[in-house]
This record gives structure tokens, sequence and C-alpha cells, in this order.
């Protein structure tokens, strides 16, 4: 009874209206105070406020997962003119009370969350219902609602309490990718489940601990140490039995970090078997690179131009090639894996997240589409200069088919660049060094088997020459669509601009005098630099994937999943980047179309879209919980709440359609 | 006795006391007083459909089911089916929702309650057996004596009443299957509420 006459209370506090004055802003119950920390005025910009619940001494209120008893508050955030994120949940701590344990927060807790105000807001006024439970040995329900409004202005801010609000964002899980400490396997003994976990400098586990943020499968109790001291144990809860994925926040006293979901059925990466499996699916997933339309053409040019050689150049330049191509990947995976190492959550194509490269790319493929037709030579002056064309060329072709065909990340690289992302580096390198040996396959078959005799050259290879131009341009618009996505509209005429230009130029500069060519090469150069600079400065179109896409698919969330889970709703999940073909594919052939769109609407299943196109942590962390570091990946939860299942990276009609007949 | 200098040992490490109330399991068997000082048994009620409700008056998870007439619905609709109903007080003396056992039956009056019997596990005996954390945790015992169901009352763990109408009964789920010879969808979930007040 005491309690509904508290809602009734709160509920009158809220509806007196708030206007000018900050009453409302304050919330008064039981052993718990609750206000905002806010600044005086918003800016333009996006900015972390704070919901602060000051409580009275030896009282408690709830973490997410709030142990053996008690509820996690509830926010509940409606805002006309400005949007907010999800509420940030900081390190909690243990209380341990008649012999139970939960999780939560005293004296103060400060919950952060984003808001920024929607373009050409003059003022933003905010609302939040609030539900919590705070508790000593004895619980008090409360409930209320906050009101914040403040005018958005370019004034110099006040913030009353800063201090304390950053703390709590300081207190936030980071994303469990940039932990120095790592979860490397985790198994299962009878009820313990133990978590291994790799130190960076060789310190004992037993200094971390672990919040485990699903509800139903741990006890809440403080992870004991295993008996050789390398792992935590959490105990399962009574008759609950393990499921593929958990999620959990470590902690090491000072940082914490956010797992939102761990295979428990990890692979042991050790065994040589399964390590064999990756390399051999490194190799096959090198050879396939070949295939690739933006691969295909430069090596068919190079291949078919060893023809004319003798045996002994043909020997030399194939290996000069190989030795490109395993430069180029090793350089390109050691970046990789020392990015990585230093924090930095990025993926494989990461080299394509770059719109500069991207710029880079187009004019580069621009180039050699009209060299290949014939419009002039392509570094034919540079060539005389070096007087050693041929070797630098082999060299150059390696390196350059590296870098151009990593985004088209096809079949088994997927699982293999995951692996590699978990691997000790040593490992890993050599992974990449196999994808490398595939993509070098045809040539070193040439090189070893100097009987094979390739077609005598002739007229022919003009015309071959010429035709594969077309595959290049076809490139380009590729290209151009991705610099599209992550810079907007204006990406395209920017650089067609540029491409209009260089060509011009090289037509001025043939043939002609030195006066024209200098002309021509400095407008060139001049112009490169232009729009180079622009991309540089251009802000990152945001959401660019979504934005083209049909709007049945929402921005990936992983509360979203769990709020459908509660709801008992399906989740497609779709990651997905403009550069990734396969990706494309995909969407073009399976997602989108009516067949799988029907099936997803009759199953009320929530579309995801987890866009990579641009570095995103949220995302790169939601990949390498599943052990990927790549696009695309496909997750569909049941909406039982099982498990999600992974799909195959390539799609076909009847992946989706076994997800409901099963 | 010899059990009750074991579980104060045990509290007194401070260690866990795990669940002992497993679904799938047998359920624990019990001897402890009623409010009518009765002798109850669990064995004695082998060949019936059994729930154990812990309560604690004071705990506003309890008002909760009990303001919006919840659980004396429940305990009316499955008595009436032949069920047997035990609401357990595993409050300790001086904790929050001890009462006297007289007490006890009053209030039950008060509140329309109408379970087979009120437990008063003062000693904490029958909690700590079936690992019960929260007032109100709900277990289900089938007739050969095996957990059925154990965990919260329903899916919403809001203190407040208004929830109520659409939030899924799980007690009441188990209760309609397992009288109608299914199989029970929901064996176990997270209990909520406030803690159990032990010693």
């Amino acid at each position: 009874m005491t309690c509904l006459i508290r809602m009734l209370i709160f509920a009158c506090v809220t509806a007196a209206g708030p206007t000018l004055s900050y009453a409302a802003e304050v919330l008064s119950a039981d052993h718990v105070k609750v206000t905002w920390i806010a600044p005086n005025h918003f800016t333009a910009a996006e900015e972390t406020i704070g919901i602060r619940f000051q409580i009275d001494p030896h009282w408690h209120i709830y973490w997410k997962n709030p142990g053996d008893s008690g509820t996690a508050p509830k926010f509940n955030f409606h805002s006309d003119n400005a949007a907010l994120g999800d509420v940030g949940w900081p390190m909690p701590k243990r209380f341990l009370l008649g012999g139970l344990t939960t999780v939560g927060y005293e004296t103060n807790a400060v919950f952060p969350v984003k808001i920024k105000p929607v373009d050409s807001a003059g003022r933003v006024r905010t609302t939040v219902e609030l539900e919590w439970l705070v508790c000593q040995e004895e619980c008090l329900p409360g409930a209320g609602q906050l009101t914040l409004e403040r005018p958005v202005s370019t004034e110099p801010q006040v913030w009353p309490e800063h201090e304390l609000l950053l703390n709590a964002i300081a207190r936030l899980p980071s994303d469990g990718s940039s932990s120095p400490w790592q979860i490397k396997n985790v198994e299962k003994e009878g009820v313990d489940i133990q978590f291994f976990i790799t130190t960076p400098h060789g310190e004992p586990v037993s200094k971390l601990t672990i919040f485990p943020s699903s509800t139903e499968v741990f006890l809440p109790t403080e992870p004991t140490l295993s008996k050789d001291g390398k792992a935590l144990v959490l105990k399962l809860q009574p008759g609950k039995t393990l499921p593929d994925y958990v999620g959990l926040v470590l902690s090491d006293g000072k940082g914490s970090w956010e797992f939102p979901s761990i295979a428990t059925k990890t692979q042991d990466s050790t065994q040589w078997s399964t390590y064999l499996l990756i390399l051999l699916s490194a190799f096959a997933g090198g050879i396939i690179l070949n295939l690739m339309p933006c691969v295909l053409p430069v090596l068919s040019i190079k291949f078919f131009s060893l023809a004319k050689v003798d045996s002994h150049t043909r020997w030399n330049e194939a290996m000069l090639y190989t030795l490109g191509v395993l430069a180029t990947f090793t350089a390109l995976g050691g970046l990789f894996l020392a990015l990585r190492a230093g924090g930095t959550a990025i993926g494989w194509g990461f080299q394509l997240q770059s719109p500069s490269i991207v710029t880079a790319l187009i004019i580069l493929f621009w180039l050699m589409g009209l060299s290949f037709l014939g419009f002039f030579e392509f570094g034919n002056s540079l060539t005389r200069a070096a007087g050693k064309f041929e070797n630098v060329g082999a060299f150059g072709t390696g390196c350059l088919s590296v870098f151009i065909a990593t985004p088209c990340t096809g079949p088994f690289m997927g699982t293999t660049l995951g692996a590699a992302s978990v691997l000790p580096a040593a490992q890993a390198l050599l992974i990449f060094f196999c994808l490398g040996l595939g993509l070098a396959l045809p040539f070193l078959l040439l090189a070893f088997f100097p009987r094979i005799r390739l077609p005598r050259p002739g007229m022919w290879m003009i015309t071959l020459r010429q035709f594969l131009a077309f595959p290049l341009f076809a490139t380009v618009i590729w290209l151009l669509w991705v610099l599209g996505s992550q810079l907007g509209t204006d990406a395209w005429i920017y650089l067609s601009s540029l491409a209009l230009i260089l060509t011009f130029c090289i037509w001025l500069g043939k043939g002609r005098g030195a006066v024209f060519k200098a002309v021509a090469a400095f407008a060139s150069v001049a112009s490169f630099i232009a729009v180079e600079s622009w991309v540089l400065k251009a802000p990152l179109a945001t959401a660019a994937v979504a934005q083209e896409s049909v709007d049945t698919w929402t921005d990936y969330s992983a509360k979203l999943i769990d709020e459908a889970k509660s709801r008992h709703q399906a989740v497609f999940v779709d990651f997905t980047a403009a550069w990734c073909v396969t990706c494309q594919v995909n969407k073009k052939a399976v997602l989108e179309t009516d067949f799988a769109q029907d099936l997803f609407r009759s199953n009320h299943v929530l579309l995801l879209k987890g866009d990579w196109t641009n570095l995103d942590q949220k995302i790169t962390a939601a990949l390498a919980a599943f052990g990927r570091a790549s696009v695309p990946l496909y997750l569909f939860y049941p909406a039982d709440g099982t498990a999600p299942r992974i799909l195959p990276q390539i799609l076909s009609r009847s992946d989706i359609e076994g997800l409901f007949t099963r | 006795m010899k059990m009750m200098t074991w579980i104060t040992a045990a509290l007194l490490i401070s260690t866990p006391v795990l669940a002992d109330a497993v679904p799938g399991k047998d359920a624990p068997n019990f001897e402890v007083k009623d409010a009518s000082g009765k002798t109850q048994k669990l064995s004695d009620y082998k060949g019936k459909w059994v729930v154990l409700e812990w309560f604690n008056k004071g705990c506003p998870f309890v008002k909760k089911q009990y303001s919006s007439n919840t659980m004396q619905k429940l305990q009316k609709t499955y008595t009436d089916k032949g069920v047997v109903w035990l609401t357990v007080n595993s409050s300790a003396k001086g904790k929050e929702g001890y009462v006297e056992p007289t007490q006890a039956l009053a209030d039950a009056k008060e509140r329309g309650a109408s379970p087979t019997a009120i437990l008063i596990d003062t000693d904490g005996k029958v909690g700590h057996a079936f690992g019960a954390k929260t007032t109100p945790h709900m277990f289900v015992i089938t007739p050969d004596q095996k957990v059925a169901y154990a965990g919260a009352i329903d899916d919403n763990d809001s203190a407040d009443p208004k929830v109520i109408p659409q939030s899924k009964n799980y007690v009441a789920a188990a209760l309609d299957s397992g009288l109608a010879g299914k199989p029970i969808a929901t064996v176990s979930s997270r209990p909520y509420g406030c803690g159990v007040k032990y010693q």
C-alpha cells in the first residue's frame, strides 16, 4: 500500500509540469535522491549527461544484473528535440547479506547517458521515467519522472558536479577488444566454468574480478581462482547448462571491459589439426582471390606478358611477383596485428575504411583502365629511367594485387582472418603468408613448370588487354560508390572531376613540347592534392549503408537484441560494409529479395544492420565476440531465446528458409 | 540439532549456500512446524502437486502480488484443484517479516490468503535446503516429489502492481501444464524480489 501511495506522490510531483523551474529536476524519495548532472545549457554537439542517485549510508541500488535478489533501475527516456543513447552502467560492487550476493552501487551512483540536440533545436527538453529498488536489508521500490530543460547555445558551459559524472564515465566498461586482459578460452568442469585469461605482462589473474552480465546463467558470487591459478571460476546457477555464448564484465579494480558475447565452445588454438585446417583455408581463399573482378585484369596482363619471355626471365618474374605478394601480405598482416595489439579496434579490410586510400585506388584503377585501352603507356618514361622495368614491375604488380584484393574477402577468408586476430603473432602471420601463397599460386606454377605453354603472343593480346580495361572501369564505379557512402554524394563530383582533369592532362601532355608536359604534370598533381585534401577533411557520412537501404533495417545495437529477446522476438543481424562485395551480393541476391523479406515479416523478425563501412568500435567488438575480424557476418537469434546461429558467408535462399522451417 | 550446527557453520564461513532444488531433480524433503503448530513434511504430500511460496509481508515484491489480489487468486484456484500450497516464512527473529505463528494466521485471514499451510521456518532450514533467495521465490513440486519449476513468480521484475496484467505468470503456467499432463515450458527463471531475511 505504502508503495502505491509513494508512486501517487511522484506522479503528482511530475504532473505539476516543468516550465523554467528546476523543481522537477530532483526526485526525493525514501533513502534516495535522484538528480541530473547536466550543464547549464547544451551546445549542438553530443554530450554525456548523468542521472545521479544519492543513496543513504548502508543502502544500495542495483547493477543491470542485480544478483541473487533485487532489481536493476529502469530508465525510459522521452524527448522531441534530442536523441538519447543507452544508459551506461559503471563498474559495480558486490554486497553480501545473509548469505546472498547482490551487485550494485552505494552512496553515489551516476548513470551516464549520451544526448545530442536535434539540428536547429533552440531548447532541449527531455524526461526520464524512473523505477528503482533501494535496499539495506529491507527493500523499498521507488518511481517517478525527472525532467531536464536547457537552452542550446555556444556560450561557455557551467557543469555543477561534473567531477562525479566524469568519474562515472571513467568507470564505464570499455570494449572488450581494447582490454589488456583477454579471455583465451572457457572450460567447463561440472558446475565450475573456468575463464582462462591472458595478461599483458604475466600478472596474476587473482587481481581480476568478473561480473556476469547474464542474469540467468551464473551465480553472482565473487569468482574463485582455479587450482593452477590461471583462470577465474564462476559457478553455474543450479540446474543451468552453459549456453554457447555468455556475456560478462571483466575488471582489474582500475579499469573494466565488457565482453558481450564470449563463445564458450572455443576451439583449442594450439591444436595442430585445427591450425592446419585454417592454413589450408587461407591458401584456398588466396587462390580464389585471383578470380575476383578487381584482381583478374591486373593479373591476367602480367600472366600473359610472361608468355613473351624466355624461361629464365619467366622464373625471375614469377618469383619476384610472388615475393611482392608475400611481402605485402605479411606487411599488411603485421600492421593489422600491430594495430590490434595497440588497442585500435580495426578489422580486415581496414584499408578501405580510409577514404583517402579509396580515392587513390579510384584514380589508380582509372589510369590503369585508360592505359589498358592504349590511351597512354603507364609508367613508360619511368621504365626507361629505371632501366629495370621488368623486375620492378613484377614486384610492384605483386604488391598491387594484394592491395586491391584484400577487400574482396571471399569465402573461407572470414573465419581464417578471425582466427588470425586471436592467435599468437607468429602463427597469425603464417596465415597471412598462406593467403599470399594462394594468391601467387598461378605464377608459382609458371615458374616451377617452365614447360607450361602459354598461347603465342600476338594481336589477341592487345585485344584482350583492351577488353580487360572494362572490369577496371567497373571497379572504378564500385569504388566511387564506396567513397560516396563514406563521404556523401559530393564525393562523386569531386572524383569524377579529378578523373576528367587527369585524362585531359594526359591528352595535353601527349606528344607535345616540354612546356605542355610541365603544365600537364603540374595540373595533375595539383588537382590530385586538392581532391585528396578535401577527402581528408570531409566529415564521414553516418549510417552509410543503412541510408540507401530499405528502411526495414534498424541500426545494430546490443540493447535492441536484448529487448527483442525479452519480447520473444527473433532477430537477424547483418554485419556489412559498402566496400564488401560479398555483402552486397548477398544483400541483392538474398536478403532484400521479396522472398526473404516476406519470410522475415511473417515471422516478425527484427532486422538489424551493423554498418562497418567506416571504422566503428562497437561493430568491431561485436564481430570479435564471434571470433571474426571481417564482414560479412550473419547472425540469427531465434525467438525462443536460444543461442544465436551463425549463417554462412555466402547466403542462399534456402539458408533463410531453413531458419524458420526447423 | 546437528543440522542446525551445520547450517550455522555454513553461514559463518559465508560461502554461498547452493540451492538443492534443481528442476528435474528430487525435491529436498523437510520437516517443519506450521503456524498452527502441526508438523509438515514434504513427503506427506506424495501424489499431489505442491507449491512452495517464500513470503515476507514487509517486502514490496510480495506486496505487489498481494495488493493486487494475484497471489490470493492463485492460491484459491489451485488449492481448489487439489494442489497443496505452502507459504514459507524464513525471516529470522528480529528481521523484517518475522511474525509469531498466531499473528501469521491472523494476517493470512486478513489478506484473504488461503494456503494449505504457513510454514514457520525461523531458522531458515527449509529456505536453505531449497536455496530460496528472494521473496517471492516460487517452487512447484510434482506428485512424485521432483522439482518442476523454480524461480520468479512472473516475468516482470518491477515492484509496481500495474505491470501484472501484462506479465506471464510462470507458476500458473507450470501448474496448468502439469495438471493437464503436458510438459512444462519454463522450468526455471531468475527469482526476483527482496533477499530472504535469513539469520
